[in-house]
């Protein structure tokens, strides 16, 4: 594997699979107790016995972004996978049958879209009843129409390519075709929307907390974490920075891997 | 270095190197090249794909983009060194004394401007004329390149405009500051002969009336021994021959040059068959002659380092054995594959009693511009017109025509990535135009080579997962590597390519990659668009005599679109000509060597035999109208190619469409004129000259 010998990939996958192992173990690392209140010491800065400082309870920064590692990050890959089990089909059907099929996709993630993100969320939530699993629902529809249009626009640049119509020539079928030949070609687009949905799934199911309707407090994810912080942010900057230091961290590696996975499918740089 | 002329030559080229940075390392695409161009003199650089010629000419407009960089030697314009003198100094000396013609006329068009505001961009820039001083010289640069009508041309879009139109106003915009010399670049690469030789018959006139130098980039020898003075020929970054044109192509003193000019079918009688060189495989060496590895007459001495060297006058070469070559190039065998090509191709030609079709085509119509969804897009603009025959088992049959003819068409509507209006297709007892797309079962047996061959390969798929595709689909099982290296190996190509991607390979390798996965699954049918013309020189041959071989081992009817007449002529059974998706012809090949003919096939041959400069003056070329020359819009009522045609009669050409007439058994053309009258016409003016030369000639009988 040429990936292994990639310095930038290995590190990548490095942080990535810490952060992994920190949501897995995270609740016996924490120092504290995620929830517990210690009003002695509400609001103070990063010291040797908290290491992220404390919020406006006096709780461990640092042991609630431990603990909130493990809901975030199933929270978000499920968010993004709905939304993806939606996008992908869509956007490479759209590209591919282009006419009628386009238009009549185009069109139902367009009314999807009209809907301001949190009311359609709120809709989602209030039909589901508040739970884990709605929530990953919610946020996954709410975000599948845009995953589809940069499939699609991915996908139609290469779709008038001579492989597509060799592959039409030779009997294969559409969905060979969506998945087998355009998805591999437009597959670079597609890795960079995937990690940017990502940290905009777990920000919009930050928000749905906030109103209540999420993950109920006091359990911990990152985006809950950033939203809460948000009052206290200016007194005590490192509420909201240690959180999204986490997200940006788990954020930024899939980035890169997934641009060195584009490249060795690409079979250009190095290859 | 060729030049020994008083006078400083307009142009001269020392020792010149161009590298391109690259993840390996910097990669050398031309390698010490020397060459001199006087004024009003034609110099044609040769050479295959991936041979340099681009890059050199890149390297004297100074453009060699990112990564590119002239390694060594200079370039000098009268003596002085476009490299040591400023900046500002330099932009003035490009555009204005050294024009470029690119050869993708569209791409050097601004598609947002008129042609008039296109032109005069330039002028503004280099001369500060006035609005009106510029467009009064453009009407006259309009003129100057034959373009009808100048000041309806200067109103147009360049998208409105046709290839051919467009070339020639790129051409214009290229003399608009009076360059002493222009470069070009393929620019008759993607039009059709007829639209070629009216470049080329323009050019040759241009540089009467101007005495402009041209540096000539091209890979059509037939062309540029047309209009060239000196040529270089090049192979993999090196100059192998230089020399006087009538030297050169006479009695080339490169067995590079000799088989790359033998192995090129033209319009011309040739002594011989086609030669075959073999496959180009892997890295050509660095030292020493970089074609050994190909050539039937390499000798140790070829592995030592060479250099041009005078081997007569006016005429240099880098090859070890050019004496012998230059001595009797008579006695000099070609391959012995010649011999197979022979008999194969004999045995093609038996009359074609009672063979069976594969495809029979019946009132063919198909119209593009269809009903949007919701909303009606524009004019329907019909692209076949009740196009109907046949392609018979184990035969070629070549469907030519222009660009715009509708060929490319016709060849998506068969393997269904369009759908047909009206008409049968039948492809064995099944009729293919009612279905929409192509079900495994039919697909299997009906293959199609791309024009774009090599694109045809998806970019992140190894060449292994390419090949065994075809037979996954079709068989159901996976293919053994044996298997897949068999394949291979019929088209040259070593099985350590499998594991790489499309991007690892030569352009060529790509190209025979796609050719063997056709090949793959035996189809009935093989279509076959323009494939030949993204080919190299030296591939051509082989593939032709592989194309024979498939053909006569498994009986497969071939339908080959091509503009290449060429190209028809040694590999073709059958005709169709095909006109603004109207069949005006359809017989056996030999209809190309004898009257009668219908007037437009007549319009493609002369000007096919004019390219190579084979036009006698005897005939009247000048009835023979360019594509470009006349609207675009074909005519409703009549005859649609009344607005062209030589032999126009009068009134009922345009008035009533005109009656097929037959022949013989299988030979039919579309025309007023009752054959026997127009097979007698014809005879009158067949020249005699040319007659000797291409009509005695037959490629199977010799």
């Amino acid at each position: 594997m040429k990936l292994l010998k990639d310095r930038v990939f290995v590190i990548a996958a490095a942080i990535l699979s810490l952060h992994v192992l920190l949501a897995v173990f995270g609740e016996w690392l924490a120092p504290f107790p995620f929830d517990e209140m210690q009003f002695m010491s509400t609001l103070s800065g990063p010291d040797a016995t908290h290491w992220f400082g404390t919020d406006q309870y006096g709780r461990d920064v640092f042991s609630r972004v431990l603990v909130g590692g493990k809901t975030t990050l199933v929270f978000g890959f499920g968010a993004v996978a709905v939304c993806f089990l939606i996008g992908l089909p869509v956007g490479l059907a759209s590209a591919y049958y282009g006419g009628r099929v386009d238009q009549a996709l185009m069109r139902v993630m367009d009314v999807l879209m009209s809907f301001p993100t949190l009311l359609l969320g709120l809709l989602i939530l209030i039909i589901a009843g508040p739970d884990m699993v709605s929530l990953i629902v919610a946020v996954g529809l709410v975000y599948c129409p845009r995953t589809a249009r940069i499939v699609r626009t991915a996908a139609l640049n290469v779709r008038q390519s001579t492989y597509i119509e060799a592959a039409q020539a030779r009997g294969e079928s559409g969905a060979y075709i969506m998945f087998r030949e355009l998805f591999p070609s437009a597959v670079g687009p597609i890795l960079v929307e995937f990690c940017i949905r990502l940290s905009y799934a777990i920000l919009l199911g930050a928000s749905f907390n906030y109103l209540g309707l999420g993950i109920q407090p006091p359990e911990a994810d990152w985006g809950a974490l950033v939203q809460e912080a948000r009052s206290t942010m200016i007194r005590a900057p490192w509420t909201v920075l240690f959180p999204i230091l986490f997200i940006s961290t788990l954020v930024a590696p899939l980035h890169l891997m997934a641009d060195r996975i584009d490249d060795q499918l690409k079979g250009g740089k190095g290859a | 270095m060729p030049d020994s002329a008083v006078t400083v030559p307009l142009l001269e080229v020392a020792d010149l190197s161009v590298a391109y940075h690259t993840d390996r390392g910097e990669v050398f695409a031309v390698k010490n090249l020397s060459f001199a161009i006087r004024r009003q003199e034609v110099l044609a650089l040769v050479g295959e794909s991936g041979s340099g010629k681009t890059s050199a000419a890149l390297a004297v407009l100074g453009y060699l983009g990112r990564g590119g960089r002239i390694a060594g030697g200079n370039v000098r314009l009268q003596g002085v060194d476009l490299a040591l003198i400023p900046a500002r100094e330099r932009r003035a000396i490009y555009g204005r004394r050294i024009a470029h013609v690119a050869q993708d006329p569209s791409s050097s068009l601004d598609p947002a401007m008129r042609i008039g505001d296109n032109l005069m961009e330039g002028m503004f820039v280099h001369f500060g004329l006035s609005k009106k001083e510029a467009y009064k010289k453009a009407l006259t640069l309009l003129g100057e390149v034959q373009l009808p009508n100048p000041e309806t041309v200067m109103a147009c879009y360049p998208h409105q405009l046709s290839g051919g139109m467009q070339q020639r106003v790129c051409i214009a915009m290229a003399l608009a500051c009076d360059p002493e010399l222009i470069v070009m670049d393929e620019p008759t690469t993607g039009l059709d002969a007829a639209t070629e030789a009216a470049i080329f018959k323009l050019l040759k006139a241009l540089r009467q009336s101007r005495g402009i130098s041209i540096l000539f980039i091209s890979h059509n020898l037939a062309a540029v021994r047309g209009i060239a003075d000196k040529v270089i020929v090049m192979y993999h970054g090196k100059a192998v021959e230089i020399g006087e044109n009538e030297h050169v192509f006479n009695r080339p003193a490169h067995r590079y040059t000799s088989l790359l000019f033998r192995a090129l079918p033209t319009m011309r009688a040739m002594d011989g068959m086609p030669a075959e060189i073999l496959w180009q495989d892997g890295v050509a060496p660095d030292t020493g002659c970089a074609f050994r590895p190909r050539c039937d007459m390499a000798l140790d001495a070829c592995g030592q380092s060479l250099s041009m060297r005078p081997v007569a006058p006016g005429q240099w070469s880098s090859c070890v054995r050019s004496d012998d070559l230059l001595a009797d190039a008579q006695e000099i065998r070609l391959a012995e594959s010649l011999a197979d090509f022979r008999e194969s191709s004999a045995d093609a030609r038996k009359p074609d009693a009672g063979v069976k079709s594969v495809l029979r085509l019946d009132n063919v119509t198909h119209s593009y511009g269809r009903r949007g969804f919701l909303i009606k897009r524009g004019k329907e603009k019909r692209s076949l017109d009740d196009v109907s025959f046949d392609v018979q088992k184990g035969k070629v049959t070549a469907l030519i025509g222009e660009s715009g003819s509708g060929k490319s068409t016709l060849a998506r509507c068969i393997v269904g990535l369009e759908r047909v209006q009206r008409g049968a297709m039948v492809f064995q007892d099944t009729d293919l135009a009612p279905l929409r797309g192509r079900p495994v079962r039919i697909a299997r047996r009906l293959q199609i080579v791309f024009q774009n061959i090599a694109g045809s390969l998806h970019p992140r798929k190894t060449i292994a997962d390419i090949l065994a595709r075809p037979i996954r689909l079709y068989e159901k099982r996976s293919a053994p590597f044996k298997e897949l290296e068999t394949l291979t190996h019929s088209v040259g190509i070593k099985s350590d390519l499998l594991y790489k991607r499309p991007s690892g390979l030569s352009g060529g390798e790509r190209q025979r990659v796609a050719l063997a996965r056709a090949f793959s699954s035996e189809p009935s049918l093989l279509v076959l668009d323009e494939a030949f013309s993204a080919l190299d020189v030296s591939m051509k041959v082989k593939v032709m005599n592989l194309l024979r071989q498939k053909k006569s081992a498994t009986g497969m009817g071939i339908l080959l679109i091509t503009h290449e007449l060429p190209i028809v002529r040694f590999l073709a059974d059958r005709v169709a000509v095909l006109y603004r998706g109207w069949l005006c012809e359809d017989g056996p090949v030999s209809l190309l060597r004898s009257p009668p003919m219908h007037p437009y096939t007549e319009t493609l041959l002369w000007s096919a035999l004019e390219l190579e400069g084979l036009s006698p003056a005897a005939l009247r070329m000048e009835r023979f109208l360019a594509p470009g020359s006349v609207s675009a819009e074909t005519p409703s009522e009549g005859c649609p190619f009344q607005l062209r045609c030589p032999r126009k009669v009068g009134d009922i050409c345009e008035k009533t469409r005109p009656p097929r007439q037959r022949v013989d058994g299988h030979h039919s053309l579309a025309c007023h004129i009752p054959v026997a009258e127009l097979g007698r016409a014809q005879q009158s003016e067949w020249p005699t000259s040319i007659a000797a030369s291409y009509l005695a000639e037959e490629p199977s009988t010799c």
